[in-house]
């Protein structure tokens, strides 16, 4: 249960940051956010 | 603005891709190739339901068969950062041969460990081990099981059923976890099933092995529970008797957990564990990567070792991955001829299995080369 709970909080937080990541008003948020994407990525699939 | 959040994105997605594909590869079984004297192939979760189709599902690999002989489990894996304990699991595999009696190997005992490094050791993903015209590559794991499989840790670790209390991250440790118990934790399951296998298929000895740093006081010995003691005795004496210098160490009463305590508090078999040295593992060395895996040569141990901060002997010629194969192997077959010294009704009758002057004379490759085995 705490691992689909933890699986949840990292989709949230993906969609949160891809939000950010098309909303930042200059590239460096957009460089921060797709980096900040790269671990709940790898989160989501299950590949980490 | 937009096409820049695009194109961010897709690169996002494609380093997860190429990083996904390398973690996905540490959970792919690494190919074995058994000796024709292999009977069959059993699974963990034929003595654990709960584990069928999890990661813990690991192979039981059955040579010869019960025809009255004795039944000798090897225990591979328990802890996949020290690959000796592997590597001469897999050797047997490729190499054993059995006219009388029943030799069950179970090389990744703790499968889910070996699809892991542990945070913070810096060891490799994998190391090679040379072939005549190739190299085979192994992986390497960690002491505990892989927290996607088994998460959060406690606080402090509750072993049941002593009510002993070790470390939160021990109840990730399968040999913390012995006997285990059907509703336990994934952990403990892996234990529980390895306890049913000893039972139902009436092993007679166990010999579960393992390695440690050189300057942990357990090393270069032979652990083993009261009822093995005997046998452990006469195998001790004959592999000093050849030169190759083994502790002998009863278990201890009063440390919960640990397979030669309870497979032999909980089930009828004479349980022994083994331990070589292993610089990869331990708190002085220095630089970690694959060829300190293989050759065990560390500069940090060897002005440790002048200093007497090492329990083994220790010098520029360190103690190469094939040293401490050939002690467990050596360690083996001297625990199966006392015991068959000691049961002569029931005693097995193996072949195939390099001598320790032969493996250092060959070197692994040539006991682990699918298709060239001297």
């Amino acid at each position: 249960m705490l691992f689909w709970i933890y699986w949840l909080m990292a989709v949230l937080l993906m969609a949160l940051t891809i939000r950010e990541l098309w909303r930042a008003p200059n590239w460096r948020t957009q460089l921060a956010s797709a980096l900040v994407l790269l671990p709940l990525l790898l989160r989501v699939l299950l590949f980490k | 603005m937009k096409l820049r959040a695009l194109i961010l994105l897709v690169t996002v997605v494609a380093l997860a891709i190429y990083a996904g594909l390398e973690f996905r590869a540490s959970r792919i079984d690494e190919p074995l190739y058994p000796s024709a004297s292999l009977s069959k192939v059993m699974r963990l979760s034929e003595f654990d339901a709960s584990l069928k189709n999890s990661r813990a599902d690991t192979e039981i690999y059955e040579f010869g068969r019960q025809d009255g002989g004795a039944t000798v489990l090897v225990l591979g894996g328990t802890h996949c950062d020290e690959p000796a304990s592997y590597i001469a699991a897999y050797l047997l595999i490729e190499n054993i041969a059995l006219d009388h009696g029943r030799v069950l190997i179970v090389p990744r005992a703790n499968r889910s460990a070996l699809s892991h490094t542990t945070i913070g050791e810096a060891h490799p993903a994998t190391f090679d081990i040379p072939l005549k015209r190739s190299v085979r590559s192994f992986r390497m794991g960690s002491r505990y099981t892989n927290p996607l499989d088994q998460w959060p840790d406690p606080e402090v670790f509750v072993h049941v059923p002593s009510g002993q209390e070790l470390s939160g991250a021990d109840s990730r440790n399968l040999n913390r976890s012995y006997p285990g118990a059907a509703d336990g934790n994934f952990t403990g399951r892996i234990a529980n099933a390895i306890t049913e296998l000893v039972k139902r298929e009436r092993v007679d000895l166990v010999v579960d092995l393992h390695e440690a740093s050189p300057e942990y006081p357990v090393i270069n010995a032979i652990v083993a529970h009261e009822r093995a003691m005997e046998c452990a005795s006469i195998a001790v004496l004959d592999l000093q008797l050849e030169g190759l210098e083994f502790a002998l160490e009863p278990s201890p009463p009063n440390f919960h957990g640990l397979s030669h305590r309870e497979l032999g508090d909980h089930t009828a078999t004479h349980a022994t564990l083994m331990e070589s040295a292993n610089v990869s593992q331990g708190r002085l060395r220095g630089r970690t990567n694959a060829d300190l895996v293989v050759s065990g040569l560390d500069s940090m141990y060897v002005r440790a070792a002048r200093i007497n901060m090492t329990r083994v002997p220790y010098d520029e010629q360190g103690i190469p991955l094939k040293v401490r194969v050939g002690r467990h192997l050596a360690g083996f077959a001297k625990l199966v001829n006392a015991f068959s010294q000691l049961n002569p009704e029931i005693a097995p009758a193996l072949s195939g299995i390099p001598t320790y002057d032969e493996l250092l004379q060959n070197d692994l490759g040539a006991y682990l080369d699918p298709h060239d085995h001297p």
